[in-house]
């Protein structure tokens, strides 16, 4: 009778780690390249901060209105700003928007924003609501970094950053660029790539927590 | 594109899990039980079919006209929505214990990225000047994705049961491992490509 | 689970639902079965085939060592890494870069085997998967021209498999007529022994294409360890004789690849059905080095006879598309990779035999 709540709840109530992963998982086919993956992290982390505010807001006012009718309005929010996000970056950044693709608009429909979007809608305080998003959000930007940073310099020899003055934005790497693996551009690349970061991000969080044999 | 293009295209050379890395969530964390594999594929399927249908008739009878293209994301993702209601509704009725049995949240499966990621290709692709596929095509395309993911979802659930974890460092447990089996079963999936499709169709005297 | 078995088993972790196949004097003798066809391949190619195989051996093993001392062992004895960085080198061409044999073999053992628990535990061939990534990621290193002790440097060994499939251009001649027509290099010895035969076959009215003797003894420009077809199925059939591998699944896989190309294999170029040259393709490219050594590994081949027979047809099946109709000329290592991943599925549906699951009171 729970629509998206059942696996919604699920995913929010177990590992973090798990969530951000799988939140990340759709966008890890353009992570190639350090820039695009920069222009990604700055969408999601637009999408997802104003989803869950409004989302929240929704929230406050719909409180008796029933989970299916607050699920399909942060639902409709997501894809709202999910639209903006693409619309803006296409005006703004045709080169990113290109290179995205349908990546953009795919947020709509993100387990982690919509996740994320639908607690904030079933009441959660607006300020927590929105710092959970920030974190997530930046959680997100930090290990979608590193994948895209490796991917790139393993697979192009390259780092492309953000053209300022005369740096053309992007740093080549000798040694890797005269050789490149190029399979880890593709999707393979970036499955191995994931999985290996969320075997040590699990690693770094248990040896932090204290816990563990 | 010929018939046999657009299948192969959706189902493997575009595999929608393992080349587009859409769609991972339930298949990552795929069940162990064939059963449930099996049930969240067939409902990918089925999803994906209506869903590009039904966007087909969004796209050209409704947003076209208006000039609302804009809002085809909101449009979808809303019509998606519809399904998975209908569908959990229609599911509840015909077979009250499937929903049940098969452990899944039907709006988990419909609204999910891999289904709006075939729509919006759907959308995208095909040879009408109005851009994207015509309504037998899209469904066509979505049922071949469909399957697609059911093959993903039932060799990644047969690789998990088989996993001896004994030896396995702690930090790889779980996720990590599962995301790294995708990766080699992408590997794998490398083999078919446009070339493959290209040489089949010249062969069968098909266009591609 | 195999849990029942860990107080019988020693502290190394012996895959024993998959039986003793993979004990250390097995995969020994299996390596040591490999070494003629690799040290002709070192005999006919130079001193870069003794680097590469150096890579790709010395790479498995530094590997290995690393991540076994993680878990606290030391396993290179058991002669799997060994087997493993040999298998590579031999998959790989002896023009191929040092750092290129050495990923290949360092992606096969960490990420493949170690990964998934080490020996016994991975569910896709280290080596073939090692070359696969190798091949996708550096493939100018999979096509520069090689040339051989006894014939000049002619086609690089995966162009030379392409130009020998049927395609538009070929007229209905034959693979080896192709390739001579696009100038594949030939030894001396070729054109002695060829000619000799010719002049005693012409009454019969058979003549022989040149580069068959090359092609049968093992002088042509490929992979290292993949050219001695002779040494190969020598060493195929004496380890199939001393049980080390199940001689039903080469066999399933050879014969179903050879009447698939045997029947459809000149379709492409124009001659029909049941034109297809079959022997050429058997000896071409790395299909028997494939089919004896790695396709038969028993961590990662079906348990059941039921389940190998239907693993053996597939592989056929899916080696003749991907070789004739694939964009990777020499089809047979993704072919096994991508077979590799339907195993547990097979497993599943065909019961495997328990071989060390104490029953009851016993023990």
């Amino acid at each position: 009778m729970k629509q998206g709540s059942e696996i919604v709840r699920g995913l929010a109530s177990e590992n973090p780690l798990f969530v951000l992963f799988m939140g990340m998982c759709p966008a890890l086919a353009v992570s190639t390249r350090l820039l695009t993956s920069l222009w990604m992290s700055l969408a999601i982390l637009c999408v997802l901060v104003a989803s869950t505010l409004f989302s929240s807001i929704v929230g406050l006012f719909a409180r008796g209105k029933g989970a299916r009718a607050r699920w399909l309005a942060s639902l409709f929010l997501t894809a709202c700003f999910a639209t903006c996000a693409d619309l803006l970056l296409g005006f703004f950044a045709a080169d990113a928007h290109a290179a995205l693709g349908l990546y953009v608009p795919l947020l709509a429909v993100n387990c982690l924003v919509t996740g994320r979007a639908e607690m904030a809608a079933r009441g959660q305080p607006v300020g927590r609501a929105l710092l959970a998003a920030l974190g997530a959000g930046l959680g997100l930007a930090a290990c979608f970094t590193v994948i895209a940073a490796a991917r790139e310099a393993l697979g192009f020899g390259t780092l492309t950053l953000f053209p300022v003055g005369r740096f053309t934005g992007t740093l080549v790497i000798a040694p890797l660029a005269a050789s490149p693996a190029r399979a880890a551009t593709f999707a393979c690349g970036g499955f191995l790539a994931a999985g290996y970061l969320a075997a040590l991000a699990a690693r770094l969080l248990r040896r932090g927590a204290g816990s563990g044999p | 594109m010929s018939w046999f293009g657009l299948i192969l295209t959706f189902a493997l050379i575009d595999n929608v899990v393992l080349v587009q890395m859409l769609g991972v969530c339930p298949c990552i964390g795929a069940p162990r039980r064939m059963g449930t594999a099996v049930g969240i594929g067939i409902a990918t399927a089925v999803m994906m079919s209506l869903a590009s249908l039904a966007a087909w008739a969004i796209r050209t009878q409704v947003l076209a006209p208006l000039g609302l293209e804009y809002m085809q994301i909101v449009a979808y993702v809303l019509a998606m929505a519809g399904l998975a209601w209908m569908f959990e509704a229609a599911a509840g009725r015909l077979a009250p214990g499937l929903l049940r049995a098969t452990g899944f949240s039907a709006s988990g499966v419909a609204v999910n990225c891999a289904v709006l990621g075939v729509v919006l290709l759907g959308a995208r692709g095909g040879a009408s000047p109005g851009g994207g596929l015509g309504p037998l095509q899209s469904l066509v395309a979505g049922l071949s994705a469909g399957c697609g993911v059911l093959l993903v979802l039932v060799l990644l659930s047969a690789i998990r049961a088989r996993l001896d974890l004994e030896w396995v460092p702690r930090a790889l447990h779980g996720l990590p491992l599962s995301l790294i089996s995708a990766g080699l079963l992408a590997l794998a999936f490398m083999a078919f490509d446009r070339a493959l499709l290209a040489r089949l169709a010249s062969l069968l005297g098909l266009p591609s | 689970m195999s849990g029942t078995g860990a107080s019988v088993v020693p502290a190394r972790p012996a895959p024993h639902v998959r039986g003793a196949v993979s004990a250390p004097e097995l995969i020994w003798s299996a390596a040591l079965c490999l070494l003629p066809a690799s040290a002709w391949g070192i005999l006919v190619f130079g001193t870069p085939a003794a680097f590469v195989l150096l890579a790709s051996i010395g790479s498995a093993l530094v590997c290995e060592a690393l991540t076994a001392l993680l878990r606290r062992e030391f396993t290179l004895l058991d002669g799997s890494a060994f087997l493993t960085g040999l298998m590579v080198g031999c998959l790989l061409p002896p023009g191929a870069p040092i750092h290129v044999a050495a990923v290949a073999s360092g992606f096969a053992i960490v990420v493949v085997k170690q990964t998934f628990g080490g020996l016994g535990r991975n569910w896709m061939n280290p080596a073939l998967a090692g070359v696969v990534f190798a091949r996708l990621s550096w493939s100018e290193a999979f096509a520069v021209p090689v040339s051989t002790r006894w014939s000049g440097p002619g086609l690089a060994p995966l162009d030379a498999l392409a130009a020998a499939l049927p395609g538009p251009g070929s007229g209905g001649r034959g693979a080896l007529e192709t390739l001579a027509a696009a100038g594949y290099p030939v030894s001396a010895a070729d054109g002695r022994v060829v000619g000799w035969l010719n002049a005693r076959l012409a009454p019969l009215g058979v003549a022989l294409p040149p580069g068959a003797f090359d092609l049968l003894a093992g002088i042509r420009p490929g992979g290292i360890g993949e050219i001695a077809v002779l040494l190969l199925i020598a060493g195929g059939v004496f380890l199939a004789a001393r049980r080390v591998i199940r001689w039903q699944l080469p066999a399933v896989h050879l014969a179903t690849f050879a009447l698939l190309a045997w029947v459809f294999g000149g379709l492409g170029a124009g001659r029909g059905f049941f034109a297809g040259d079959a022997v050429f393709h058997l000896l071409a490219g790395s299909l028997l080095l494939v089919s004896f050594f790695m396709a038969t590994d028993p961590v990662t081949s079906p348990l059941t006879p039921a389940g190998t027979i239907a693993y053996g047809i597939g592989l056929g099946a899916a080696t003749f598309l991907l070789r004739f109709y694939g964009s990777m000329p020499d089809g047979a290592p993704l072919a096994v990779i991508l077979m590799n991943c339907t195993v547990p599925l097979i497993d599943r549906y065909a019961k495997p035999v328990r071989l060390a699951a104490p029953r009851g009171g016993a023990r």
